[in-house]
């Protein structure tokens, strides 16, 4: 097939695509993502986008070359030619390299890799296609690895190790590190020894899922708030723990009650009581709010350690010059 | 996980060296305990359970003190024969003369509060102390926790 005739073909199929994607209508009401980025409305012929500050940038500005990719995750795709999932592409997925000149476009959304196959024309619709496209060999024709990074002159390196979570804004999993359980789950053997033994389980009750979940939880690299992300764990810990003592205990519960058994009743309430209470001081201890570590973050070091471990990082590394 | 009941006592090391001042009830001294005086710091064992009567569970506090701010942790057989080695409680508040004042499983809050947990209230007489931790059943009935426990040698 002649390159013309292949990019038409290419074309009609992006166009096809992209118009079954959006419903097939030219007009979409706006996220509300992109009404807070400037937009104002979508259309399919569309040559100006409109920024946050009031300024324009132009599609046509955009630097397009045929097989050089932007990064596929952290960059904007919210102006585009047509598109095409680079999957379906039999030349390879064709992705659009901002040029210089519309870097503020790269606070407007963001999405995966552009295919487009009019690079010499004026751009005429924009579309986010998250869902759409996939990644693509954007690093000088490679694809760094989880654990690498494209610099700036499109070479794949080694993430740095992150020193300091606050100063990378794309921290990612260390293949190296993937998530895990300890062994034990609800404590490591260094601790029966020094003082306390952490049980697995209280009586019949198992704890061990309900820590290993915590244990994933805390070494999986957490992005955004880091914050929340270990109250969310500390909180589902708790929760699974307690579920635990209620699948156990309440149905006791329900039996002597049900017989009026008061001994085995009683008996019964008193093993929901501690166990819950278990539960409870496991929840207080890993979040720091036990009264009497007041001064302690235990909590707190243990969830640093183990996303130190985790995660790895592209940006925020020593010469601050490496993409995402 | 778990690891972090390091901390509970990495917290009661760090409490000995503190001022009272700095916790509730604090009174920057050490009462004299009826029957002999000085600290109640220390393992203290015995029986514990829902029916005073027949308290079948085995017991045991692991107690610090420091000017009259005390915690401890609770430790339980609950209704298994296994020396007592499950932390099913701690205790935290304050002791004023022979009587202990104490929340179990409270929060602190950022404010140095504490929110929710139980009552416990206790005495100390000599090596001897006795206490009712105030729970609630599922139904919303009160369910007092007790115990009983001598010093350890």
């Amino acid at each position: 097939m002649a390159r013309p005739e292949k990019v038409m073909l290419i074309a009609v199929l992006g166009v096809l695509t992209v118009v079954a994607v959006s419903g097939c209508t030219a007009a979409v009401a706006q996220t509300e993502e992109e009404l807070a980025a400037g937009f104002t409305e979508r259309q399919s012929h569309r040559t100006n986008l409109y920024l946050p500050d009031g300024g324009t940038g132009v599609c046509q500005q955009f630097s397009v070359s045929g097989s050089d990719c932007h990064d596929p995750t952290g960059f904007p795709t919210a102006c585009c030619l047509d598109i095409l999932p680079p999957s379906t592409d039999p030349v390879g997925p064709y992705c659009v390299e901002y040029g210089p000149s519309l870097v503020a476009i790269a606070q407007v959304g963001h999405g995966f890799c552009c295919a487009t196959n009019y690079p010499h024309t004026a751009p005429h619709a924009w579309y986010r296609f998250e869902d759409q496209a996939k990644p693509c060999d954007w690093c000088g024709g490679k694809t760094p690895g989880s654990n690498e990074c494209c610099t700036r002159d499109r070479n794949v390196i080694p993430a740095y190790p992150v020193t300091d979570p606050s100063v990378c804004p794309d921290l990612m999993q260390d293949p190296d590190n993937p998530p895990s359980i300890t062994t034990p789950p609800c404590g490591p053997e260094s601790m029966e020894k020094k003082f306390i033994k952490i049980p697995q389980a209280i009586g019949p009750v198992i704890f061990e899922v309900a820590c290993g979940f915590h244990d994933v939880c805390y070494s999986t690299c957490a992005r955004g708030d880091r914050t929340a992300y270990k109250a969310g764990c500390d909180v589902k810990l708790g929760d699974d723990l307690s579920a635990d003592c209620a699948a156990y205990w309440q149905p006791l519960i329900d039996t002597a009650r049900s017989a009026r058994n008061e001994n085995l009743l009683i008996n019964a309430e008193g093993g929901l009581s501690h166990c819950q209470n278990f539960a409870r001081l496991f929840y207080l201890a890993v979040s720091d709010q036990l009264p009497v570590i007041s001064n302690d973050r235990g909590g707190q070091d243990a969830f640093d350690k183990a996303q130190k471990k985790v995660c790895r990082c592209c940006k925020g590394g020593p010469d601050g010059e490496v993409l995402p | 996980m778990a690891k972090f009941f390091r901390s509970m006592i990495v917290g009661a090391l760090i409490l000995i060296g503190c001022k009272g001042a700095e916790h509730p009830g604090g009174n920057g001294g050490n009462p004299p305990l009826p029957g002999g005086s000085g600290s109640i710091a220390g393992t203290w064992t015995g029986s514990e359970g829902p029916i005073q009567t027949n308290m079948t569970s085995t017991a045991r506090l692991e107690i610090v003190e420091d000017g009259g701010v005390v915690y401890a942790v609770w430790y339980s057989s609950n209704l298994y024969p296994d020396a007592g080695a499950w932390p099913v409680g701690a205790l935290y508040g304050f002791r004023d003369g022979g009587t202990l004042f104490l929340r179990n499983a409270a929060k602190l809050l950022p404010d140095g509060g504490l929110e929710g947990g139980t009552q416990f209230i206790g005495t100390v007489n000599g090596s001897h102390i006795e206490g009712v931790d105030q729970r609630t059943k599922t139904d919303g009935s009160p369910l007092p926790i007790y115990l009983k426990v001598d010093r350890s040698p």
